[in-house]
């Protein structure tokens, strides 16, 4: 077989996709950009809940630390206010 | 729009207007198509891998710089994803414990189905029996009609190595189709 005659069978394979390939290809890419926006609020999903319930785990140990610390649960004490007034006594001037 | 030259419409696609994109891939749809189905043959994935093409080149208009031909930059994704799908087809096969990977003669006879393909198919079959790396230069090469230094520069290899390939492959593809076609005339 000669280069020529090979060279003449390879020209004509040529080919097409299957009618309204372009349809297809815009409706996926409406569909990716879909998917994008719903990956996004999967993932908001998935973190808040998580990220409310540590939340509420870590204010209950701060909390429980300071009551077993301190030895009382008053709002002074949550606060570090418990030696508030000593120190009111030297640093108010009017007091003095 | 249709006038537009592909600069332009990368432009106004990148500006919001999505919907210029379908010039695009009616530009060059049918590039695509011989590229795959010359690289993975008459399967149901080459429509498939044609859409994700288009969509790879979507999503990386941004990054497309200008530097190369747009249909250089499109048909090196093509390729690239024809190569991943015959990998993904041996590792397939693999698995499988199956001997056809689709790219050889699918049918224990070949003698007896020669004669019903016409000779498009029947070198695209031929095409196909090739090793990957000599289909894809003449693909490219003898089929898409790029230049040495086009193909060197889309594949990452030497354009001596391109070179070699396709005599390897013109060398390979000759002797099979001498076999075949005679095999379907009688002779």
């Amino acid at each position: 077989m000669e280069n020529k005659n090979l060279q003449e069978l390879l020209n004509e394979q040529q080919y097409q996709f299957k009618p309204y390939f372009s349809d297809r290809v815009m409706s996926r890419l409406d569909s990716v950009a879909e998917v994008a926006e719903d990956s996004f609020q999967s993932v908001l999903d998935y973190i808040f809940p998580r990220l409310t319930s540590v939340s509420f785990s870590l204010v209950v140990i701060v909390f429980m630390f300071v009551s077993f610390s301190e030895g009382s649960f008053q709002l002074d004490t949550i606060l570090g206010l418990t030696d508030y007034e000593n120190y009111t006594q030297f640093e108010n001037p009017i007091q003095l | 729009m249709v006038n537009w030259k592909d600069e332009e419409i990368i432009a106004s696609i990148l500006e919001g207007n999505t919907q210029a994109f379908r010039f695009i891939v009616e530009r060059y749809e049918s590039r695509v198509a011989t590229v795959i189905r010359n690289m993975l043959g008459n399967t149901v994935e080459v429509d498939d891998v044609g859409q994700e093409v288009f969509v790879r080149l979507y999503k990386s208009l941004s990054k497309f710089k200008g530097d190369s031909k747009l249909s250089t930059y499109i048909t090196r994704i093509a390729v690239n994803l024809s190569l991943n799908e015959i990998k993904k087809r041996k590792r397939k096969r693999f698995f499988s414990f199956s001997k056809s990977d689709g790219t050889e003669w699918d049918q224990p006879d070949p003698k007896s189905d020669i004669r019903d393909y016409d000779t498009k198919e029947l070198v695209n079959r031929g095409i196909r029996m090739l090793k990957p790396d000599y289909r894809t230069v003449v693909v490219l090469r003898m089929i898409e009609g790029y230049s040495v230094k086009e193909t060197a520069e889309m594949l990452g290899i030497p354009s001596g190595t391109v070179l070699s390939r396709q005599a390897r492959g013109t060398e390979q593809l000759k002797n099979i189709l001498k076999t075949k076609l005679s095999y379907r005339h009688g002779e």
